[in-house]
């Protein structure tokens, strides 16, 4: 006997999201999902973001990491709310995780609410996590060819970060290269160029965030 | 690793279908699988072997079918499979559109012993 099912496998994980997405349209959050390679700076432009400020913007961090406390506590010292999430060796986040992080943090004190998500460029891209937008951050030392090797975080990101561009004199980049690749993939996408250590492009950072919390206060007034 | 998430999500709606059709052993599991969902289907079988044991799908077969990437372009709404990572439309030459197949994993079908 034959059952036809045609469900998507993970609408388990899709279900939940939908929860979280729910829970952040109720306290006025916008939620920002980074998406990475380990190392290449999401814990540092999250620090940025928080050393420049947003004005009234009241930001919570949700830091996912397969070991340790080392993110949440780099973020702690701005005097944020701040939650690890442990996955025991996974290699990306759930949307079940985010919503048990939820109960430990005061909803009605955040707007912006930044999800670090394990360093990995594959695993993390099929898991709806609730948030509003993604963010794919690149450094110029992995190679200009991320975009043509993982499509699909390409195409589902609202922002790309190229980081580390006080380093592009030092290793090959092709920054040409890497922006066809990126716009092949998703045309008219944002990419900021952006260098934590030296502070460049840290503003335009921090102005897409800005927008994000405006879009959505717009919407709710 | 995302094939360990997956296939325990996967084995969890086999088990709720076994329940639903009040069957106890599940023959064959037919999934359709996108190929930007970059899965190592040779990790994925064996994941699936140690994790079907002691559930429904202990006995269960399991059928892959990869499908290609599909776009259909933002201009035209030409249908295509991309040669090359970036989506150009062979119609007119356009860059860039929706996926519409190749980017998610669906259970397609579950057979079931018919005793
Ligand atoms: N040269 C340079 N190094 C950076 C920059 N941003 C981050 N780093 C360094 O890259 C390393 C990894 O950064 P981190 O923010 O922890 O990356 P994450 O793993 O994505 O969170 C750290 O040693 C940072 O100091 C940058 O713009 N330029
Ligand atoms: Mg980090
Ligand atoms: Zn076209």
């Amino acid at each position: 006997m034959k059952v036809d099912v045609v469900q998507k496998v993970l609408k388990a994980n899709d279900d939940i999201a939908k929860l979280v997405r729910s829970r952040f349209d109720e306290h006025g959050i916008s939620c920002i999902n980074m998406i990475s390679a380990p190392g290449s700076g999401k814990t540092s432009l999250i620090e940025s973001a928080l050393k420049q400020g947003l004005s009234g913007v009241r930001i919570g961090v949700i830091e996912g990491d397969p070991e340790t406390t080392r993110d949440a506590e780099r973020i702690a010292k701005y005097d944020v709310p701040v939650v690890q999430i442990n996955t025991a060796g996974g290699c990306h986040l759930e949307s079940q995780l985010v919503l048990q992080a939820l109960d430990k943090l005061p909803l009605n004190d955040i707007d912006l609410l930044i999800i670090e998500n394990v360093g990995n460029l594959v695993c993390p891209v099929g898991f709806d996590l609730g948030e509003k937008s993604r963010v794919a951050v690149v450094s110029v030392t992995e190679g200009q060819d991320k975009p043509f090797k993982y499509p699909k975080l390409f195409h589902t990101a609202n922002l790309v970060i190229l980081n580390k561009v006080d380093l592009l004199p030092y290793v090959p980049f092709d920054v040409e290269e890497f922006t066809q690749g990126v716009q092949g993939i998703q045309p008219g996408v944002p990419i900021l160029h952006v260098s934590c250590t030296h502070g460049d492009g840290i503003s335009d950072w921090v102005n897409w965030l800005r927008e994000q919390v405006m879009s959505d206060k717009n919407k709710h007034e | 690793m995302h094939e360990l998430s997956i296939i325990t999500s996967l084995i969890e709606q086999v088990e709720q279908i076994c329940k639903e059709q009040e069957k106890s052993t599940v023959s064959k599991i037919v999934l359709r699988i996108g190929s930007l969902e970059y899965i190592n289907t040779e990790t994925f079988l064996f994941m699936f072997e140690q994790a079907k044991e002691g559930t429904c799908a202990e006995k269960a077969e399991l059928n892959m079918i990869i499908e290609p990437i599909k776009i259909r372009c933002r201009k035209c709404s030409e249908i295509y499979e991309p040669e090359d990572t970036i989506w150009l439309c062979p119609k007119c030459n356009e860059i860039g559109g929706e996926i519409i197949q190749g980017s998610e994993i669906i259970l397609e079908s579950v057979y079931f012993d018919d005793n």
